[in-house]
């Protein structure tokens, strides 16, 4: 019995070039542009932001495109677990640095009076009075 | 070349101000720049997986996702206890 093995290394052709092309290049350009916005801000709680556009946008972008181009079940559930998994780390990771940061800085996590951030039920809100 | 690995050359581009971010500033913003490189490298990953039509290489950008979460979270815990 002889062990069949593939060795074609060419690289096959897209079945979907335009729709394909059309969504990576959204996806690349989204997160190009989101990569420089992240480098060119000021400090870390403007920069932590931009990660969320390029998981919410060219990831699902990505998604589709794999969808369009691929049949094999195996890698459409496994490309949706990837986008699954860096929206719901994306979300984790932004909160847990962000208190880090806060934290390092400040030395507490809890609001105080002095930083002028309103605290529901202890502020009156922005707008004016509160109804009596 | 097809468009999947076009895309993932012109990807490259967006992990210089990444790197930039990365290895330059304050601890703080450093880790954000590194959070922000696995997911682009997670990105890239799959499309070169697709753009060389190996269905069993999806599993790189998966266990890198899955690895960037427990780095991001184990270098923000360690931001705040000990630098």
């Amino acid at each position: 019995m002889t062990l069949a093995m593939s060795t074609d290394m060419s690289v096959p052709a897209s079945h979907h070039p335009i729709i394909t092309g059309i969504l990576l290049g959204l996806a690349v350009g989204i997160t190009t542009i989101c990569c420089i916005g992240m480098a060119s801000m000021r400090d870390a709680y403007q920069r932590i932001h931009f990660s969320t556009v390029v998981v919410s946008f060219s990831t699902t972008l990505v998604i589709v495109a794999v969808w369009v181009e691929e049949s094999d079940p195996q890698a459409r559930i496994k490309v949706v677990l990837i986008g699954g998994l860096l929206f719901v780390m994306n979300a984790v990771l932004n909160h847990a640095t962000t208190k880090a940061i806060r934290i390092k800085e400040r030395l507490h996590w809890d609001v105080q009076p002095g930083e002028g951030i309103p605290i529901v039920g202890r502020d009156p809100p922005a707008g004016g009075e509160q109804r009596k | 070349m097809n468009v999947w690995l076009w895309s993932a050359t012109v990807l490259l581009i967006a992990l210089i101000p990444c790197g930039l971010v990365a290895f330059h500033g304050a601890v703080e913003g450093r880790l954000v720049g590194l959070e922000l490189t696995g997911v682009v490298v997670t990105l890239e990953l799959v499309m070169l997986t697709q753009g060389f039509h190996r269905t069993p290489f999806y599993d790189l950008p998966l266990t890198l996702a899955i690895l960037a979460l427990g780095g991001g979270l184990v270098f923000a815990r360690f931001l705040q206890r000990w630098l």
